[in-house]
């Protein structure tokens, strides 16, 4: 269980989580791409914490839940309400700041 | 038997991290998320941190997920919409991102090396008291700051929530 | 105190201008009551400014406003100089500028645009005050080109008039060559000896002497910016064209104040001019050629106001051939005059045209003199002074001219063409009083817009100043202008001298009426006679060929080789490719979240790999 392999499962997870936001249509499924980035972004802060004895690292990944817990709730407001007006979560079809 | 658990878990991680693009019901995405953070949560443990992994579990598996099912079945979307897939999409998703990974990967093959992890005299493990010091001493601020902002951002979900529900 | 005054002096025309304009736009009637205030106020403290000067005219003082900038270790204050010249030239501006204000009310009492009219004429004279109360050339250079302002202003005030229009382009056009003859003079004064106040100026040229080519080459740019304002060949044909403003501007600038700044700016400077003997034989053959050829050109014209203009720039030639003989003072004496018995003339032509409806030809006129009195008796008063006829002011002031011009004996043999040129003056005027008064009305006279006592009441003032001036100013004012000018000498005149110029006048004058009538019958002989003098020399249409057409043609040849080649191409392609290239952006601009995140994941990569590379 060296750093390398580690930073490389977290760097996979992040790619997926960008490949996934960038391809899924569907809003809510974007959201849970979002967080499946944050997710690999903490494990690669706890590694390093891990790896350097320095518990900082660990602190910051609390802050960065308590930032995704806020995101993901006024996402899913948003959510909410884009769906009473567009009666739809395709992003395809939400496209009103076409220039 | 650590290395083999890691592996598991890795294996795990990313695999429910592909299913999770991959299924066309949000629910099912929803679902092998779930299944992601929990091995993530495992992660965690091996590298111990045990109060981040008891939080991983709690916030994200619990919480969070719970309420993003909440709301795929309070507005009951279908995966109608996801059939038809563009192939453009798909060629710029991979055009852009295949490089990046290759070049990411290569960064990790290649530059940097700290390869020995267990050269360590003591782990410093991230237990509940650790943790708890630390964020009521050095971070009292920040953490005070962060409670300011969940409680307007819950405000703000409200808010948005129920205001268009209003008008329409 | 005194300082004080001069500011009350200076800003009182122009407060009185800002006034005029916004309380006039409400009550126009108000405007000119308010404006002519405004000018008496600035005349009386004039007077109050000048007591001490009055008594002792060796006084001289400046009055330092505020310092205006300072580059090269040249400090340009913005000053006034005020001594004996400035006085004597205020007293001019304000006073008959205060008369032709009052004249104005009445003659501009059915326009609907009096506010705008007054509100220029007292600007007018806050500019005209700033240039003759100037202490160096910058602040001078102010009123020069405001005063220039006002004159375009005030000759095209009637603008809907394309002509009239046109007329105020023209003088604005050939006052700028003569400006930048000015700046050209300050150029080289700054350059060459680094100064602009006169007083340092003088100084500079006492202790290092005036052999400076820059010094020569600031001589002939003043010269050339008086030629300008002051309508000397070969700038003068704008003041002609002058006339189509309202005639009391015709009376206050183009013929008592504004034109008569050149003869100021010598004046000021006149010991530059005295140092170069070939410049002041330069203006002098000049100014006898303007005084010559204008007074030929007046004598065959048939437009009032035309007529008086060839007159003013006839006079000014005259007081330039003063100049040029260095009797710099003589000079400012027939200003002085010339303003009284000009203005006058103008505004009794302005009673004339007014009561026939705008009429202007001569010709159409007749037999006014039973109708209109008081201008009838101010006409012949001003005509007879400015045929210089003892004892009025015109007869002092012209004689000291012709004395003084023949003691500098530039003319040598030709002497007898100065006696020329005092008899067209007579000719033309007699011409046209004769015509306007005596002739048989060769229109219906029950009609007439008779002048109120406001238009009368200035006109008449005007004339008994013209009766009084004679007696009153020669020795006076040559003790009150000798310091701040040269010498002011009254030159002892022998007896035959005295009695050609005041016997001839009367000789001519009464020969001209008596032929007028005759030759007015003879149309076809005066038409060969007159032929060049009734087309201006065809001054215009040379100017019009030698300047006009070639610039006409080098402008288009440019516009097709550089506006529409170059710039043309290079801006329509310029806009192509913005359009095109903002067209391909906006692609990009669909409304898809994805493609923004794409992008965005792009840019941060892009950073990563930048920062990688470094």
């Amino acid at each position: 269980m060296n750093l390398n392999l580690l930073i490389l499962v977290s760097t996979t997870i992040f790619t997926l989580g960008a490949i996934g936001l960038v391809l899924r249509r569907n809003l809510i499924v974007s959201l849970m791409c979002i967080e499946l980035m944050l997710n690999a972004i903490n494990l690669l802060l706890v590694s390093f914490s891990h790896y350097n004895n320095n518990l900082d690292g660990q602190i910051l990944v609390i802050f960065v839940m308590v930032l995704a817990a806020c995101e993901v709730a006024v996402g899913l407001a948003l959510v909410i309400s884009i769906f009473k007006h567009f009666k739809s979560l395709d992003t395809k079809e939400i496209n009103n700041l076409r220039g | 038997m650590e290395t083999i658990i890691f592996y598991f878990l890795s294996g795990l991680c990313i695999a429910s991290a592909i299913s999770v693009l991959i299924f066309k019901n949000p629910i099912n995405s929803a679902l092998s998320l779930v299944v992601c953070m929990v091995g993530i949560a495992g992660l965690f443990v091996l590298l111990d941190a045990h109060f981040i992994a008891m939080i991983q579990l709690a916030v994200y598996a619990g919480a969070i997920m719970v309420l993003v099912l909440f709301v795929i079945m309070l507005l009951n979307v279908g995966s109608g919409y996801e059939i038809h897939r563009s192939k453009f999409v798909w060629g710029l998703a991979t055009l852009v991102l295949l490089p990046v990974f290759t070049y990411l990967f290569w960064i990790q093959l290649s530059g940097i090396s700290i390869t020995s992890p267990t050269m360590q005299q003591e782990v410093l493990a991230g237990t509940v008291e650790r943790i708890g010091k630390l964020l009521f001493t050095k971070y009292i601020f920040t953490f005070e700051l962060a409670s300011v902002v969940i409680l307007s951002a819950l405000t703000g979900a409200v808010l948005i929530a129920k205001s268009n529900s209003k008008k329409h | 105190m005194v300082s004080t005054y001069l500011t009350f002096v200076l800003l009182i025309p122009l407060l009185g201008s800002l006034l005029v304009y916004l309380i006039g736009r409400q009550s126009p009637s108000v405007s000119g009551p308010l404006a002519t205030i405004a000018c008496v106020a600035s005349f009386v403290a004039t007077l109050l400014a000048g007591q001490s000067i009055f008594l002792d005219s060796t006084q001289s003082l400046t009055v330092n406003l505020f310092s205006w900038f300072s580059f090269n270790n040249i400090d340009i204050n913005f000053a006034l100089l005020w001594d004996s010249l400035s006085l004597f030239m205020c007293l001019i501006i304000t006073g008959v500028g205060s008369l032709i204000h009052l004249y104005s009310i009445g003659y501009m009492s059915e326009d609907d645009s009096r506010p705008r009219f007054f509100a220029y004429l007292n600007l007018f004279i806050f500019f005209m005050l700033l240039l003759v109360l100037a202490n160096n050339l910058l602040v001078l250079f102010i009123g020069w080109e405001g005063v220039g302002l006002c004159s375009y202003l005030l000759i095209s005030f009637w603008f809907k008039n394309l002509d009239y229009a046109k007329a105020g382009k023209k003088a604005f056009i050939f006052n700028r060559i003569g400006d930048a003859g000015l700046l050209l003079a300050i150029f080289c004064l700054l350059f060459g000896i680094g100064e602009v106040e006169f007083l340092r100026i003088e100084q500079s040229l006492l202790i290092n002497g005036a052999f400076q080519p820059y010094l020569y080459l600031a001589a002939l740019g003043l010269f050339i910016a008086v030629t300008g304002k002051s309508a000397q060949i070969p700038l003068y044909v704008w003041l002609p064209d002058a006339m189509a403003g309202p005639t009391p501007v015709s009376a206050l600038i183009h013929a008592a104040t504004m034109v008569t700044a050149g003869v100021y700016l010598m004046s000021r400077m006149s010991y530059l001019f005295d140092a170069f003997p070939m410049l002041q034989h330069l203006i002098f053959i000049i100014a006898t050629v303007t005084c010559l050829m204008a007074g030929l050109i007046a004598v065959a014209q048939s437009d009032l106001k035309k007529i008086l203009a060839y007159s003013t720039v006839s006079q000014l030639g005259l007081m330039f051939m003063a100049v040029a003989s260095g009797a710099y003072g003589i000079a400012l004496f027939h200003v002085a005059t010339h303003a009284f018995f000009k203005a006058g003339l103008f505004l009794s032509a302005g009673n004339i045209i007014h009561a026939l409806h705008g009429e202007q030809s001569v010709h159409k006129m007749g037999g006014l003199w039973k109708k209109l009195p008081v201008t009838f008796v101010v006409y012949l008063i001003c005509t007879l002074a400015i045929s210089a006829i003892y004892p009025l002011a015109g007869y002092f002031s012209k004689h000291e001219i012709l004395l003084a011009v023949k003691d500098a004996g530039y003319l040598g043999s030709f002497s007898w063409l100065l006696t020329v040129i005092s008899m067209l003056t007579v000719v033309y005027m007699t011409r046209s009083f004769y015509l306007v008064f005596l002739a048989k009305p060769k229109s219906d006279l029950e009609h007439l817009h008779a002048p109120s006592i406001l238009m009368n009441f200035p006109i008449a003032v005007l004339a008994v100043l013209t009766v009084i001036a004679g007696f009153i100013m020669p020795e006076t004012l040559g003790q009150f202008l000798s310091p701040a000018i040269k010498e002011f000498a009254i030159k002892p005149d022998t007896l035959s001298e005295g009695l050609a110029h005041s016997i001839l006048p009367i000789v001519v004058l009464v020969l001209t009426i008596v032929l007028t009538p005759i030759l007015i019958g003879y149309q076809n002989l005066a038409k060969v006679l007159l032929f060049f003098p009734r087309h201006k020399f065809f001054v215009d249409e040379i100017y019009y060929v030698l300047v006009a057409v070639p610039f006409n043609k080098l402008a288009s040849l440019l516009d097709s080789l550089i506006e529409t080649a170059t710039i043309k191409t290079t801006i329509s392609a310029l806009s192509a490719t913005t359009l095109i290239s903002s067209k391909s952006l906006s692609l990009i601009h669909n409304g898809q979240i994805r493609l923004y995140s794409a992008l965005s994941l792009i840019a941060v990569l892009v950073l990563i790999f930048f920062t990688v590379l470094i």
